[in-house]
């Protein structure tokens, strides 16, 4: 009988799962760069913009402002999910910001290996 | 991919006042003969912060105009940084220079004509956003004038 939210999780999926926080970096500048690893194992990520620049996000290296996801400033986020997302979740994801330093988090949810 | 926008972005000096983001200074310069008193708030090249000025107040001891400028050089002397409007907390990353100057730099922004020995907010609140290696000249557009001038802003 399952007893943990790792228990459901893992009748209804059949994996466990791991979380990373910020696992390439907590900051971006007017130059795109690196958020989300390129990862098969990841099945979703949430990423918050907790500057107050305006980012944009893409599963692509020329991320720009008229090339990106718009999250916005002060607390802005966008939530990927494998069933709602498909593969792209695990791509390399790249980030923008509209000024020098700005904050993010970038949570990662991963399978674990199998033991 | 769901999206959540994030909260309104208002800057209100009260709180960040509270929240020690807040900044001012009072720099100076004597008159010279031949050249135009300057005065700056820079934000310096790599500080990791954006400056956001909100408020000058210059004066001037004979009636006659000053002029804001966008300017990115840095003027030659260091007056200092700014003190933290909540007291005891952390000066400012900006800082103020001034320098003697043979004629006005970058682009003016803002002007206004002030009589002797008055201060007026020159331009509107909000004045202008500086990002790292960029500054924000007051000046007066006559030379032979000595200048005082109240800068407030915030930093992020």
């Amino acid at each position: 009988m399952p007893k943990t939210a790792a228990d459901l999780l893992f009748a209804r999926e059949g994996v466990r799962t791991t979380r990373r926080v910020n696992r390439v970096a907590a900051s971006v500048g007017i130059a795109a760069a690196q958020v989300f690893r390129q990862d098969p194992n990841r099945i979703g990520f949430r990423f918050v913009n907790l500057s107050l620049n305006a980012m944009y996000l893409g599963s692509w290296s020329d991320v720009s402002s008229t090339k990106g996801i718009y999250v916005g400033p002060n607390g802005g986020s966008a939530l990927a999910l494998w069933d709602e997302d498909g593969e792209e979740v695990g791509y390399e994801w790249f980030v923008i910001a509209d000024g020098a330093a700005s904050a993010y988090l970038a949570v990662e949810t991963l399978v674990q290996p199998e033991r | 991919m769901r999206l959540q926008p994030g909260r309104a972005l208002n800057i209100d000096w009260l709180y960040e006042v509270r929240n020690s983001r807040a900044f001012a200074s009072h720099p100076g310069l004597a008159a010279a003969v031949g050249t135009l008193a300057a005065l700056q708030i820079l934000n310096p090249p790599a500080s990791g912060v954006t400056v956001v000025v909100y408020e000058i107040y210059p004066s001037i001891v004979a009636s006659g105009q000053v002029n804001a400028q966008l300017s990115n050089t840095a003027l030659a002397t260091l007056y200092g940084t700014g003190f933290n409007m909540n007291a005891g907390a952390a000066v400012s990353v900006a800082t103020l220079r001034t320098e003697q100057l043979a004629g006005p730099p970058g682009n003016r922004i803002g002007l206004m004509t002030l009589p002797a020995n008055e201060t007026r907010r020159i331009g509107p609140q909000w004045l202008a956003v500086l990002g790292a290696g960029e500054g924000l000249v007051a000046l007066p557009v006559e030379t032979n004038r000595a200048i005082e001038a109240s800068f407030y802003w915030v930093e992020f």
